[in-house]
């Protein structure tokens, strides 16, 4: 139970308090998860850490918080600080740690030369004047358009897949892991079993009950994989696929505006503040992005359609290029968690 | 139309009155002694409740009336009050329903170590959203609640209450209604009261649940020659860990390794067959039991075996490879300790494979099942100390909720919850049976039928 970091074993001091009282049994995953084990050593918490997603409700119904009660209990402060600790620790390459360490600089420096980048390339390979009018096929050929973003996703899925197996291999010490877990985990976050609190929703925003937060959650998601499955259709994306673009960009750009406006709405301290700072700047670069999205079928025979569509593909590549090293590695961890979570729970229950 | 209503006390009692009181059309007044961060009393720290009911979907199988009964009786002896206990008893069959009706959820299927039970419904958060909610719903209904509002001393005459004398805003006042609800609870969190009864060892005895309820309201009713119930010393007491805190440390501090170990004091005693009976209803008598030991303090010591065998502790276990090691860090004489062990390991009779069957009966302080010997490092010890749960005398009241006088009954005075849970449970205790005795007492004070 004793782990050298600090952060990890206060996590650990606080749980051992809840496998004590295990009230908030019902809630989401981790509280099932944390019935497995009668002594919780530091790969466990960060599985626990990343089964938390943050929703407040056990928060909201723990009678033991900080700052007022001995116990200075606050879960969901402490998972997020853990979570925190492995999205940094299971970074790779090990040397780019300082990328997600300093989200919001990140974001904005990478957001600026891209868009720079673009804008260069627009006004040098074409000229400024001229560029609004060509066709988009002449600014982005999709013989160049195909094998970028296949590179782009190339990039991306095999960087996720080196964290999410240095990950794997610290909580589950290389057991467990069944097929079966691992459907049940895909349907988990597919259908978001664990944002429902046990069938009383979520307490965020404003102490009340309801599904702001899952909805919120399942628009971005949704509408990100929506949005991603239509694209590659270019530069046929007028017609259905067009629409479908339409609707996703639109998904991803209210959910993401209502999870800010939820973070905007948190008073109380119930969440780590590296967790809203790693938030915030990927959640507004995925809200422009989506903005981004929605413009480019709106602005269809306008002038400004080339330079839209062009600072909308700069913030795509931008969200691919950073999500080994943003707030998007939450995906690989929590699906691993949840996996595990899964195939563990199959196996208590024979 | 409807009248003033001043309820005192802010847990599960006197928010059940509260709302029934204010669905009832009269204006609720509501003082709370705690501020609104801790406020809920031991409501607060409560997970499930017990009541009467057929199939339902909240639990695993009907609990019929008669059952609920015997099981009362059973721990209790007999009734004080009978006429309220069978109030309580059968209207504790609408209790879950009315409880649904007003925005709490229940658990429908609980996986680990929790599953449904057949005779207590469990609802999601436990106690603090319990209140919480009921909270939500007063302010909705016009309810005002004061924070930070004790009442210090109720006035009575010719049966009637005529005022009661409260913190309000910071002064005391004198503030009148036509009704009055008393849900404070008992006295658990009054160490002064307490040491009546225990002298001294009430400095160390630690209360489990909300340090507010010092039962003020209690004694002030006791001053005004209420009549009794319950059991006058006697309160629920549990073992819990001796590094929790003097007050509110709710349910994660209880130890329940016990069966599995063997528990000494301070001279390296056993004092009690730690393996006797069935162990919820042994449960109870610990806390007495360490209470009476030197510096009401006890400990626990089990082996590896034991581990994951218990609920986790919120503590960590006291560690060591031997047992001369482990009396040392808890302050124990090394050859005493190692010779208690070795003699209890070798009298061991281990009948059969399941450990129940495995008994000592060879020493002086017996033990009578589960002595698995104690052979197996590393070695494990949790310091205990008596926790009170909450005490068992309070006021009699007759089947309407009016609080009952010596010389008569109070016209406007009613009583809900812990402060009459005497009328019911003279002592011992129930799972899951407080919450239900304040939520019928405290609908019925609120106008439930009365009116
Ligand atoms: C750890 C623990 C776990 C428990 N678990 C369960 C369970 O799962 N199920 C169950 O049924 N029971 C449980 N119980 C028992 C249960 O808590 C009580 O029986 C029940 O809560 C009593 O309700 P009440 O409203 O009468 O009193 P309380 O909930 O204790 O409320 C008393 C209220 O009165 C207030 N008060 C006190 N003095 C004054 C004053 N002078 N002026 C104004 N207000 C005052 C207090 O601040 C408090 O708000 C548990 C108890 C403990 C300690
Ligand atoms: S968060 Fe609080 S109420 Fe929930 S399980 Fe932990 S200690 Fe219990
Ligand atoms: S904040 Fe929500 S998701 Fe996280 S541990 Fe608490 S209940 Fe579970």
């Amino acid at each position: 139970m004793t782990d050298e970091n600090p952060i990890v074993s206060e996590a650990a001091r606080q749980m051992s308090i809840c496998n004590a009282c295990r009230y908030c049994e019902g809630y989401c995953a981790v509280w099932n998860a944390i019935e497995f084990k009668p002594v919780l050593d530091s790969g466990y918490i960060k599985h626990l850490a990343n089964l938390c997603h943050d929703c407040r409700d056990c928060y909201y119904a723990c009678p033991y918080n900080e700052p007022d009660h001995e116990f200075k209990l606050n879960i969901p402060k402490a998972m997020g600080e853990v979570r925190m600790e492995t999205y940094t620790s299971y970074v790779r390459p090990k040397f780019l740690k300082f990328v997600i360490e300093k989200p919001a600089l990140a974001t904005i420096l990478a957001s600026s030369a891209a868009i720079a980048v673009a804008m260069l390339y627009a006004s040098l390979v074409f000229g400024a004047g001229k560029f609004s009018t060509l066709p988009m096929t002449t600014v982005i050929p999709a013989s160049t358009y195909k094998p970028i973003t296949m590179l782009v996703y190339v990039y991306t899925i095999g960087i996720w897949s080196w964290e999410g197996i240095s990950y794997w291999s610290e909580i589950n010490g290389g057991t467990h892991f069944s097929g079966s877990g691992l459907a049940k985990g895909a349907y988990d976050a597919i259908f978001h079993t664990n944002f429902r609190g046990g069938g009383t929703g979520c307490k965020v925003p404003e102490e009340r009950n309801r599904y702001f937060r899952m909805s919120a959650h399942s628009l971005v998601m949704f509408g990100f994989i929506d949005a991603l499955v239509s694209i590659s259709f270019y530069p046929d994306i007028f017609g259905l696929a067009g629409l479908a673009y339409l609707l996703g960009s639109l998904a991803v750009s209210t959910g993401t505006a209502a999870l800010i406006y939820l973070h905007m709405k948190e008073r109380v301290g119930s969440r780590s503040q590296k967790q809203s700072s790693m938030d915030y700047p990927f959640t507004i670069l995925l809200f422009l992005a989506g903005i981004t999205g929605v413009l480019v079928p709106i602005s269809t025979g306008t002038a400004w359609f080339n330079w839209n569509f062009l600072m909308h593909d700069a913030l795509i590549a931008v969200v691919f290029l950073l999500a080994p090293y943003s707030k998007f590695v939450h995906p690989v961890l929590r699906i691993i968690s949840l996996i595990k979570y899964n195939s563990d729970s199959l196996k208590q229950t024979i | 139309m409807g009248s003033k209503v001043i309820v005192v006390g802010g847990g599960n009692a006197a928010l059940s009155s509260a709302i029934e009181s204010a669905e009832r059309g009269n204006a609720v007044i509501l003082l709370e002694a705690s501020p609104l961060h801790s406020r809920g009393g031991n409501s607060r720290y409560t997970r499930d409740i017990r009541y009467a009911h057929e199939e339902d979907e909240f639990t695993s199988g009907s609990y019929p009336k008669e059952e609920l009964r015997d099981d009362l009786i059973g721990v209790s002896g007999s009734f004080d009050n009978p006429e309220v206990a069978e109030l309580v008893i059968g209207r504790s069959q609408e209790m879950a329903q009315w409880m649904h009706e007003h925005s709490i959820t229940f658990k429908k299927e609980i996986r680990g170590t929790l599953n449904l039970s057949r005779t207590n419904a469990f609802f999601m958060g436990g106690g603090r959203v319990l209140v919480d909610t009921y909270y939500k719903l007063i302010q909705k209904l016009g309810v005002r609640v004061f924070y930070d509002a004790p009442a210090s001393s109720i006035n009575i005459s010719d049966c009637r209450v005529n005022s009661i004398t409260a913190f309000l805003d910071g002064k005391e006042q004198e503030i009148s209604a036509d009704k009055y609800i008393f849900a404070s609870g008992g006295y658990e969190g009054n160490k002064e009261w307490l040491s009546q009864f225990w002298g001294e060892k009430s400095r160390n005895i630690k209360v489990r649940g909300s340090r507010f309820n010092t039962g003020i309201p209690l004694r002030s009713l006791m001053g005004s020659n209420a009549l009794m119930c319950g059991v006058e010393k006697a309160g629920h007491m549990v073992a819990v860990d001796s590094r929790s805190p003097e007050y509110d440390a709710g349910i994660v501090s209880r130890i329940d390794a016990i069966p599995w170990g063997i528990v000494v004091n301070k001279n390296c005693e056993r004092f009690y067959d730690e393996g006797q009976d069935i162990w919820p209803k042994r449960y109870a008598i610990w806390g007495r039991l360490v209470a009476d030991q030197e510096g009401q303090m006890a400990y626990v010591i089990v082996d590896s075996k034991a581990t994951g065998k218990f609920m986790p502790t919120a503590y960590p276990s006291i560690d060591a490879n031997s047992i001369e090691d482990l009396a040392g860090k808890i302050g124990l004489n090394a050859d005493k300790t190692a010779r208690l062990i070795s003699d209890f390991n070798n009298g061991i009779t281990k009948s059969g494979e399941d450990a129940f069957n495995w008994s000592n009966n060879g020493l002086p302080v017996p033990k009578s099942h589960w002595a698995l010997p104690i052979d197996t490092p590393p070695y494990h010890a949790y310091p205990l100390s008596p926790g009170l749960t909450f005490t068992y005398q309070g006021v009699r009241i007759n089947k309407t909720g009016r609080i009952v006088l010596k010389d008569g009954e109070l016209e406007n005075g009613f009583a809900a919850g812990e402060i009459a849970s005497g009328n019911v449970l003279r002592s011992g205790y129930l799972a899951g049976f407080g919450l239900t005795i304040g939520t019928t007492l405290g609908r019925l004070a609120g106008g439930w039928e009365n009116d």
